[in-house]
């Protein structure tokens, strides 16, 4: 059971507040959503969850293991943050393989299953640099979910992608659900956030402004 | 996990087309210098073959005629002037890519961030070594295709570039192949820190040209430096500059342990801490 707990966090960056006085608490096998228009700290928060910046003030754990002090990262996470970032000379398989290598907790086979599954070739030997936007979204999620994490964050993920792509993004997070995992989303059509999650926290300049239970 | 990310990264570093690039070029510097050692040969073998008995039959010899042995030749000149660029195209620079591009987002999270950073520094290092090393050994094993192993004579000191105060002068004259391979090892080592100078600046620069040149524009500075220390044209002084101590055939003044000991020490502990305090300090937006 992961629970990731934020009490009180506020960031500020060359004297600018991004974020104020979060506090939020999130349990597996639900889904959260973000809502907000742009830069109203969704993103930042998100990068904070994830551990790639600290807090000015307050702190975050996950399942009571401060970020920053007691761990830098969350021990099982998969994320999607703004654009998915790959090496271009190589192709999809080759980067999810690369990084899969490192904790080598999955096989050949699984990762060309999840891409499969986000709707992209396996065998396709294109480098990620030829990518379309939306290949390259989907290659992200796949990179994101293929180890089966505990947390899920994902920025934006239906960015780029055509209706089946929408589709198959709501149907990706609702099946995680189902695995256990706790999954962050911030998107800004708010039907789809609606469609999928279970809570949702509207942030307004760096504020959370309201809390929905659905 | 460190050990899987030190293997993904030394083979992100050596299976890439810069790297190639840096080989290729390298090995084509080193192949115009031997086209200039092959000519000094051809026309040395008419002495050479005026008797089988001639004094003169090791002024011409392999160890003085490759790449690290010689002085004078073109390619010799481009070589050791351009390896900061040679040893910096291949990876010194991937930090600063993967940085712009939000890749190091990923990397951090998967493999933790003194796994990441100690990983690229192992990778770089090597990469930045080996596109020193390979035209060099390539360069000699070449040129001993030609040229004759014949064991260096003193009497040649001028030609030779070796003098007695000169570095391990004493392991040229009796064990030359030795002295190439301890020089081979030290210019392993300062390919590689030289770098990692150029992966410390990818953290502080934007822009990935500037990364591979800025390591070539901090030797030449410190070159330029060397002629305010050497001021009396008396003394004896020991070689400062890498540009110049690097070569095999020790050009103006002679390499010294101590100077090659202290650089190294100096460039690890800097480059090292740099990363270490990037790390520490470091937030990926």
């Amino acid at each position: 059971m992961t629970q990731v707990k934020i009490e009180n966090v506020t960031k500020r960056i060359r004297g600018n507040t991004v974020l104020e006085s979060i506090t939020m608490e999130m349990h597996s096998g639900k889904v959260y959503g973000l809502q907000g228009v742009n830069g109203s700290g969704k993103t930042m928060l998100m990068r904070i969850i994830v551990g790639l910046i600290r807090t000015t003030k307050g702190s975050v754990s996950i399942d009571g293991k401060e970020l920053g002090k007691d761990v830098d990262f969350p021990e099982s996470i998969g994320f999607l943050l703004e654009n998915p970032a790959f090496l271009g000379r190589y192709s999809g398989l080759e980067n999810l393989k690369l990084l899969a290598g490192i904790k080598n907790k999955i096989s050949a086979e699984q990762i060309q299953e999840v891409l499969e599954i986000v709707g992209l070739d396996a065998q396709d030997k294109k480098k990620y640099r030829k990518y379309s936007l939306g290949m390259k979204q989907r290659l992200g999620i796949a990179a994101a979910i293929m180890e089966e994490p505990d947390i899920i964050i994902l920025d934006e993920p239906t960015n780029a992608l055509d209706e089946k792509g929408v589709a198959l993004v709501k149907k990706l997070i609702l099946q995680q659900k189902k695995r256990g995992a706790l999954i962050i989303v911030s998107c800004h059509d708010i039907d789809i956030l609606q469609e999928i999650s279970d809570e949702i926290f509207k942030l307004e300049a760096g504020k959370v402004t309201e809390h929905f239970f659905l | 996990m460190l050990l899987n990310t030190v293997r993904l990264e030394v083979s992100k570093a050596l299976k890439n087309r810069s790297f190639y690039t840096s080989l290729l070029l390298g090995c084509m510097i080193a192949f115009l210098a031997f086209i200039t050692d092959l000519g000094i040969y051809r026309n040395n073998l008419y002495i050479l073959q005026a008797d089988a008995m001639n004094p003169m039959y090791a002024s011409s010899s392999l160890f003085n005629l490759w790449i690290g042995g010689e002085p004078f030749s073109l390619g010799s000149t481009i070589y050791f002037f351009v390896f900061p660029l040679l040893v910096t195209i291949p990876y010194g620079w991937s930090y600063c890519e993967e940085k712009n591009s939000g890749y190091t987002r990923l990397m951090l999270v998967q493999c933790g961030k003194r796994n990441y950073f100690l990983s690229k520094y192992i990778a770089v290092f090597l990469s930045g070594a080996l596109a020193m090393v390979i035209p060099l050994l390539c360069s000699f094993l070449v040129s001993a295709l030609f040229f004759p192993a014949v064991l260096p004579s003193p009497i040649y000191c001028t030609t030779n570039g070796i003098f007695y105060d000169s570095l391990m002068s004493a392991l040229y004259y009796t064990a030359p192949l030795l002295y190439v391979c301890i020089y081979l090892c030290i210019d392993f080592i300062f390919g590689g820190l030289i770098a990692c100078i150029s992966y410390v600046c990818s953290c502080f620069v934007k822009y990935r040209v500037v990364t591979v040149i800025l390591p070539l524009f901090l030797l030449l500075g410190f070159h330029y430096v060397r002629q305010f220390v050497y001021v009396s044209p008396m003394i004896r002084y020991k070689e400062i500059s890498p540009l110049f101590f690097l070569r095999p055939v020790q050009v103006v003044y002679s390499a010294s342990w101590t100077v090659i000991m202290i650089e190294i020490i100096v460039l690890f502990l800097v480059t090292a801490f740099l990363i270490f305090l990037w790390e520490r300090r470091h937030e990926v937006y």
